[in-house]
């Protein structure tokens, strides 16, 4: 099922910078933002894989996602999992996952969560690796509800991803990581589909 | 608590560096931060449907709960309303029997706190982990929260390490990555085992059942998703009516909170998703999850059919006011609040908490207004307080001393004014004694901290009748209202405010039969009494009938804009009451009107030195007046006019209020004066003569080469030469 509705579509670059400037907003470096092609995105997550000693990694199985860890998964050094239970997911250095689209607004990513694994996936590993297809930004929170209500019946949960997990319950000092990712990486992937 | 022990608490809690601390410093913080995050939005606006949405909510609550509740079985999950804490309670210890659950996971819930069901699961042999960070951090010190928002603000990283070593019997080092990453370790492990998770909800939309639960540590997540069964705990506020009601709501609370564009997470939660259950022989399936939606009233829905306290309704609990709130920032949320904390705290409580402690903790509150200026509702916190106040007063009576000194002095006008005469020539004598103690302007252990103010040797009423107007050049007839403060302590302002609006061109009339404004009694919640001294200044300014009826006083002009609410049954007095709430101008803005109007040029008064303003509470946030006293100012004094830090941070002398806990006004007036030294002013000007009088002390008592004086002072003698 799909969420976002095929008519929003656009290539609103102001959004995208929005979008960019909100997320990242007194986070530091725990946010990444790309606007790239897929094959980028691939080899900037090496960098990413290589620079963190990544073993583990769990992923929706979404086709963007796949199509994305396409190179990985030939990667022997690397365990994929597009499924498995919650202490596979505890022990999961990164997730990845497909985003429905993304808020310009709040900067945040839309996740479409029914999947039970896929809300793990974005919820549990210390890296969150969130993909977005780059024409799939809506402008403010009137254009997302307009979307999301269409098939608000249909689906059990949403999710607005805004960052990594933060919290600043010790003398409000800003401590990232608390229960979920410690980094937000989102690749906004630009059509490219081989 | 008994007062005492509630004393002893103030003084605990003022005395605590820690808390102190960082309170201080989150106060100061706070503004600044709060305000960018606001940028580009229109504040007004953005309350102003929040408002609007939540007067719905209450307008239409037993349909909209109704909605909500088909709309959430339609969507699979099984929903059940409580009306008592006990039937929240009794739900879920009986769903835990069925389910056999061992170990529960709670995500942040006031409502949970509120119906003390960490207490219950533990008599009942249920293990409960709070997984909110603060949450888990009182939980383990076993504190009540003090704040909203941020539960363990009161706690420093060295006693939150102390508290996790003892807890996890492991070495901690005061280092805040550390603990927080500790916590997520030890966090984990029990999200991942927990039977059932129990969360809280900030939005129910009635039309489709969507709960928003929005957090920034992400446990909203694991306690929704990774625990087989989840419970949500709804209270009846929390509904509106359509999906896209929560756009504003999610605009508003993030910010107003923690000064945020959105938390990290919102989960949006439309029904029963899946679970992942593990096997014993190491396989696991994917199963549908349970959910429970439990809506509660406890108090809810009494708040609604009230039609005054309904107004809490608009309450999203983003602690906003509380985090502006003066005595907040001093004694913390553990004094002023219970579990729901500040002033709001106080009034939620008298519905929805303890009752019991709601009382003692309104007390606390100097209705300063600076909470209603940042409340995401819209909500008078001061002016609900002085309502339960009332209410409680129509129940329970006046404590006996305020009684006897409202009901039967100073409603009567003539006795009143005697006393405070004759309390002059005794004034010696019965500095220290019953009599002048009970005087509404007089407080026992006032003088500790400022000196007390001597009452003039002769009334402004009596010198009124000495001063040589000019004759008018304006038409308009200009009757001052003085209240007791200048007519019996400044009569020089009294004058001052006379001969200056003389010399602006008005004749000035001083009605003798005037008396005090009422505001004593009505702060109180004795309504009886200030209605009547309401009436007899009403009689005594219709006696003249004049144009503008001029207040030098803030509390006075509030106080005479009240007077039409004393009189709903009374047509005579209400069209009265009416007539003259349109002819009240408060002095400092009317004097700058005329002058920027008749254009006229005040002499300079550069000579007199550097000069700075202080806000009164009630000048600036009630009646909106803080650019017109400063244009005055700035006339005389040019570029010796400077700012002192914090001008608008109350000076501590909010009425009775200083009588009931002197610690607290104590410490503003630190405060206050501080700023006012740093400020290297030699003058100080207030538009408000109880904060003349609470800073003339202060200066006194603890020293400066400051004086303070009402602005119609600079008015008048800038004025003078142009005669
Ligand atoms: S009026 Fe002032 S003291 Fe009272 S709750 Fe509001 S901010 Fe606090
Ligand atoms: S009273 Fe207003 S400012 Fe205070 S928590 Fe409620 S909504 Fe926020």
């Amino acid at each position: 099922m799909q969420l976002w509705n095929n008519k929003f579509s656009n290539n609103d670059l102001e959004a995208l910078h929005t979008f960019e400037k909100k997320v990242k907003a007194g986070k530091g470096d725990s946010v990444e933002v790309y606007f790239t092609d897929i094959s980028t995105a691939r080899s900037i997550f090496k960098d990413i894989i290589s620079k963190q000693q990544a073993k583990n990694i769990i992923a929706d199985s979404s086709g963007l996602t796949r199509s994305f860890l396409e190179e990985s998964l030939l990667d022997e050094s690397l365990n994929i999992y597009f499924d498995g239970d919650k202490y596979t997911a505890n022990a999961a250095d990164i997730g990845v996952s497909e985003m429905e689209f993304a808020i310009a607004e709040s900067g945040s990513l839309v996740e479409l969560s029914d999947s039970i694994w896929k809300r793990l996936v974005s919820a549990m590993p210390s890296l969150h690796i969130a993909l977005v297809c780059a024409d799939r930004i809506a402008k403010d929170f009137e254009t997302a509800f307009e979307i999301l209500k269409k098939h608000i019946l249909d689906v059990a949960q949403i999710s607005f991803i805004t960052g990594p997990s933060i919290t600043a319950d010790i003398e409000r000092v800003l401590t990232i990581g608390v229960h979920g990712p410690s980094k937000l990486v989102v690749f906004f992937i630009k059509e490219n589909k081989q | 608590m008994n007062t005492k022990e509630f004393k002893e608490k103030i003084n605990e809690k003022l005395n605590d560096e820690i808390q102190k601390k960082n309170l201080t410093k989150f106060y100061e913080d706070y503004p600044k931060a709060r305000q960018k995050a606001f940028e580009g939005y229109d504040f007004e606006q953005l309350r102003n449907s929040v408002k609007n949405i939540k007067q719905n909510t209450v307008d239409k609550l037993e349909e909209l709960a109704d909605k909500f509740q088909k709309a959430v079985e339609k969507n699979g999950a099984v929903f059940y309303r409580a009306v008592s804490d006990k039937d929240v309670v009794d739900y879920i210890l009986k769903l835990c029997k069925e389910k056999d659950v061992k170990l529960v996971v709670k995500s942040k819930s006031m409502l949970s706190e509120e119906v003390e069901l960490a207490q219950h699961f533990k008599e009942a042999g249920i293990e409960s982990q709070e997984t909110d960070l603060g949450e888990w951090i009182i939980q383990i010190a076993k504190h009540k929260p003090s704040h909203m928002v941020m539960p363990a603000i009161h706690l420093n990283r060295q006693q939150v390490a102390d508290y996790f070593e003892k807890q996890l019997g492991k070495n901690m080092k005061p280092d805040i990555e550390f603990l927080v990453h500790t916590a997520r370790a030890e966090l984990r492990e029990k999200c991942l085992k927990a039977d059932l998770g129990i969360s809280g909800c900030n939005i129910a939309v009635a039309e489709n059942g969507a709960m928003f639960i929005l957090t920034n540590e992400g446990n909203g997540r694991l306690t929704s998703s990774l625990p087989k069964t989840h419970i949500v705990l709804v209270g009846y506020e929390k509904l509106v009516e359509s999906f896209e009601d929560a756009i504003p709501i999610l605009r508003i609370l993030p910010r107003n909170a923690t000064a945020q564009t959105l938390t990290s997470y919102v989960n949006i939660i439309l029904g029963p998703s899946q679970a992942i259950v593990e096997h014993t022989d190491g396989t696991f399936s994917i199963e549908k999850k349970e959910l429970h939606v439990i809506l509660v009233d406890h108090g809810r829905i009494e708040m609604a059919r009230d039609p005054i306290f309904k107004e809490l309704y608009q309450c999203i609990r983003c602690s906003a006011c509380t985090n502006v709130c003066p005595v907040y920032a001093l004694v913390g949320g553990h004094v002023f609040g219970n579990i729901y904390t500040g002033g709001i705290g106080a009034l939620l409580n008298a519905f929805i908490g303890s009752s019991q402690t709601a009382n003692q903790i309104q007390n606390l509150c100097i209705t300063c207004g600076s909470c209603t200026q940042v409340c995401s509702g819209s909500i008078d916190i001061p002016n609900l307080i002085i309502e339960m106040r009332k209410k409680n007063i129509e129940k329970e009576g006046l404590p006996t001393i305020p009684k006897v000194v409202f009901q039967n002095i100073i409603s009567n006008r003539s006795l009143f004014h005697n006393m405070l005469k004759l309390a002059r020539l005794g004034q010696k004598s019965f500095k220290n004694g019953q009599f002048i103690r009970n005087l509404p302007l007089y407080f026992s252990k006032y003088t500790k901290d400022r000196s007390l103010p001597a009452i003039a040797d002769v009334p402004f009423r009596d010198i009124f009748d000495t001063i040589l107007q000019k004759p008018a050049k304006n038409q308009e007839k200009i009757a001052f209202f003085s209240g007791c403060l200048i007519d019996f302590v400044y009569p020089e302002t009294g004058e001052a405010v006379v001969k200056s609006l003389n010399a602006l061109g008005f004749s000035v009339e001083f009605p003798k039969d005037q008396t005090c404004c009422g505001t004593p009694m009505y702060l109180t919640g004795d309504k009886e009494s200030a209605k009547k001294v309401a009436m007899q200044n009403l009689e005594a300014l219709e006696s003249i009938d004049p144009d503008y009826i001029v207040i030098a006083c803030p509390t006075g002009v509030e106080m005479w804009e009240k007077y039409p609410q004393f009189f709903r049954d009374d047509p005579k007095y209400l069209q009265l009451a009416q007539k003259y709430k349109n002819r009240i101008r408060e002095y400092s803005s009317f004097v700058d009107e005329q002058l920027n109007k008749q254009n006229i040029k005040l002499n300079s008064l550069k000579n007199n030195g550097i000069a700075t303003y202080h806000d009164s509470c009630h000048l600036k946030r009630v009646l909106g007046i803080h650019t017109q006293p400063r244009d005055i100012i700035a006339k005389a004094f040019n570029t010796n006019f400077v700012e002192m830090e914090h001008a608008d941070q109350c000076c501590g002398m909010a009425g009775s209020y200083s009588l009931k806990f002197p610690e607290i006004s104590k410490e503003l007036g630190d405060q206050k004066h501080k700023s006012i030294i740093k400020s290297t002013a030699n003058l100080v000007y207030v538009g408000c003569p109880a904060c003349m009088l609470q800073i003339k002390g202060l200066i006194d008592k603890k020293g400066g080469n400051v004086k303070v004086m009402h602005i119609a002072q600079l008015v008048n003698e800038a004025l003078k030469e142009n005669k």
